[in-house]
């Protein structure tokens, strides 16, 4: 079955088109990061609303890189979650290392000012 | 139910889908929780109802807060402080390769040991004094140094002379000093083992199994069967030094892969406690040999769980036995406890849990960059003993640098990993595997052993048979698995 979410291109390549406003930089790094080890990700901005994620290998055959393709399109949504996530507390990781080596006086005026 | 949407705030957390309907959670301070997708979404968007047993869970292991913030950042901070408690103690651990002679020609050594005559390969006295020298300069209070080679019992006057300077200095110094010498045992004597006895120096030995396993790729170079002189020695060790005196890890190849059942076997059948499931690691005549002794790091793994299974039932059998591997790993994820094992460690324990001293008095910061010295390649390199201080080694650039570069918390595909807490950074085979120090982790071998051995951790944990769970406390707390059972019991 043909998949309506990614781009067949005529090199053998895929491509994936990812809406900037729902998707930031470091998820689609960081999902793309981890397939670097099957194939060759390229990732350039598409026009001004979308990033393309290119999917290149000399080695996969097409189902396989199509499969690749498939899977960092969850990856990238799992990545975005975990920007997401980091948004709400990534303020406190950097507080409970502080907080680890060089006690804070007034933790909880800097919490309450975050 | 009454929803309290922002009545509690998300602690950080690390997560990953774990099967089909669970999610792992992992925080800051490494307390881990299991959690259907419905409660993740709830808990997640702030709907997650205060008075279910799941909210009380997740508050209860620091991964949410109401209105005791500050509180629980602190709880937190306290538990982050003790799991990091390896860098207030600095480097305790102190190797030194006294000679890279040995009288072994084993086929997967890892340092390329030359051969028995090679005297020009050997520690000098006045070097393993100088070691000495700067290994007490260093602030830690405990101190523990270990006699590697090559087969260090082949330069004895090395090895005494760095035992009874050692102990001239602690006179003043007061630390706390252990000494531990690793031994194939085929080259040791009673003389050598009394000294052992006298100045309370432990013996770390090899057993890859049965005969035919053990002696396969451990060659001795005069000739005779390793397995048997190492039996006779390892009767003599005990005889001198105690039933307990000496302990073992084995090394796996091709002629093991598939027996982790014999191996265990055969330790249990020499009265040994436990046992150190090790893999090859690419260096040195390991890595040239690699063809005919080597297995993929999934076969590893396949062998690791089928021989800890096996060890999980001796024990509920009532066979106390002990597999330290596991132990280490299970210690990091069940103990808010720091270990000194210096692959599990962020930022590395290269250099600041662990430093090697070789032969010529270079100093490296793991046995793999001496290793991969060895193979011609200097890198890591943090200087020599008989020209540079403490502070220059241990402070220097070089050290300084690949520290920087070794931080789970930071490095790519380790910063999002559910096992981050648990895990360490190997700068040197991230610059063996990728060339560089911070490595590449879809490929790396280091990254998918480690992920394997959690993740078969944690299926078990996930499936919290209490009997597995006792045995695994019974190695944590080196108790009777009985005396555990009962504690159990009693509630």
């Amino acid at each position: 079955m043909e998949s309506t979410i990614i781009e067949k291109l005529e090199d053998g390549g895929m491509l994936v088109r990812l809406e900037k406003s729902f998707y930031e930089k470091p998820a689609v790094f960081a999902a793309s990061y981890k397939f670097t080890g099957q194939c060759i990700i390229n990732v350039q901005s598409v026009d001004e609303t979308h990033v393309g994620v290119f999917f290149e290998s000399e080695t996969l055959p097409e189902e396989e890189l199509l499969g690749v393709a498939k899977r960092f399109c969850n990856e990238v949504l799992d990545q975005q979650h975990r920007v997401d996530l980091n948004k709400k507390f990534g303020y406190l990781r950097d507080l409970i290392v502080e907080h680890a080596f060089s006690p804070i006086v007034n933790l909880k005026e800097r919490l309450d000012g975050k | 139910m009454e929803n309290r949407a922002d009545a509690y705030t998300l602690l950080p957390f690390q997560y990953q889908r774990f099967d089909q309907d669970t999610f792992l959670l992992v925080n800051e301070c490494g307390d881990y929780h299991f959690l259907e997708y419905k409660d993740l979404d709830h808990f997640i968007s702030g709907r997650l109802s205060s008075e279910t047993d799941c909210f009380l869970d997740l508050k209860a292991k620091h991964f949410l807060a109401e209105e005791d913030l500050a509180l629980a950042i602190d709880l937190i901070a306290n538990k982050y402080r003790t799991r990091k408690g390896f860098l207030r103690e600095f480097t305790s651990l102190h190797m030194l390769v006294v000679t890279l002679r040995c009288n072994q020609d084993c086929e997967y050594c890892q340092v390329s040991a030359e051969s028995d005559q090679a005297y020009q390969f050997d520690m000098s006295p006045e070097i393993s004094r100088r070691i000495v020298d700067r290994i007490f300069e260093g602030p830690s209070k405990q101190i523990k140094i270990e006699f590697q080679g090559g087969e260090p019992t082949l330069n004895w006057p090395a090895v005494t002379a760095a035992v009874e300077h050692a102990e001239v200095i602690n006179k003043k110094t007061g630390k706390k000093l252990e000494f531990v010498i690793c031994t194939n045992l085929t080259g040791i004597d009673r003389e050598k083992l009394e000294y052992c006895k006298a100045h309370n120096i432990s013996i770390s030995t090899s057993l890859d199994g049965p005969a035919d396993v053990h002696s396969k790729y451990r060659i001795m170079r005069n000739g005779k069967d390793s397995y048997e002189v190492f039996l006779d020695n390892l009767a003599l060790t005990r005889e001198i030094c105690g039933a307990d005196s000496a302990s073992a890890l084995m090394t796996t190849s091709s002629a093991n892969i598939n027996g982790f059942r014999m191996v265990v076997d055969e330790y249990i059948r020499l009265d040994f406690p436990g046992v150190f499931f090790r893999s090859l690691n690419p260096y040195g005549m390991a890595a040239q040999n690699q063809e005919h002794l080597g297995y993929t790091t999934e076969d590893w793994l396949n062998a690791y769980s089928d021989g800890l299974d096996y060890i999980i039932k001796k024990n509920l059998e009532g066979v106390r036995f002990t597999e330290y591997f596991t132990t280490l790993f299970l210690t990091r994820i069940l103990t808010p406890f720091s270990t000194g094992f210096v692959d599990l460690q962020s930022p590395t324990g290269a250099g600041i849990a662990g430093a090697i001293y070789d032969y010529n008095g270079d100093v490296y910061p793991a046995d793999e960059a001496r290793m991969l010295a060895r193979m011609g390649d200097n890198h890591f390199l943090m200087g020599n003993v008989m020209k540079d201080g403490f502070i220059d080694i241990f402070n220097g650039k070089k050290m300084r640098d690949f520290i920087r570069q070794s931080n789970c918390e930071v490095l790519p595909g380790c910063a999002t990993c559910v096992y981050q807490a648990y895990c360490g950074v190997d700068p040197v085979r991230n610059y063996l595997e990728s060339g560089d120090i911070v490595g590449h982790r879809p490929n790396s071998e280091f990254c998918k052993k480690n992920m394997g051995i959690f993740n078969i951790l944690f299926t078990k944990l996930r499936e919290a048979k209490e009997d597995e769970l006792a045995v695994f406390w019974s190695w944590i707390t080196k108790r009777d698995l009985m005396e555990v059972n009962s504690e159990v019991i009693s509630g």
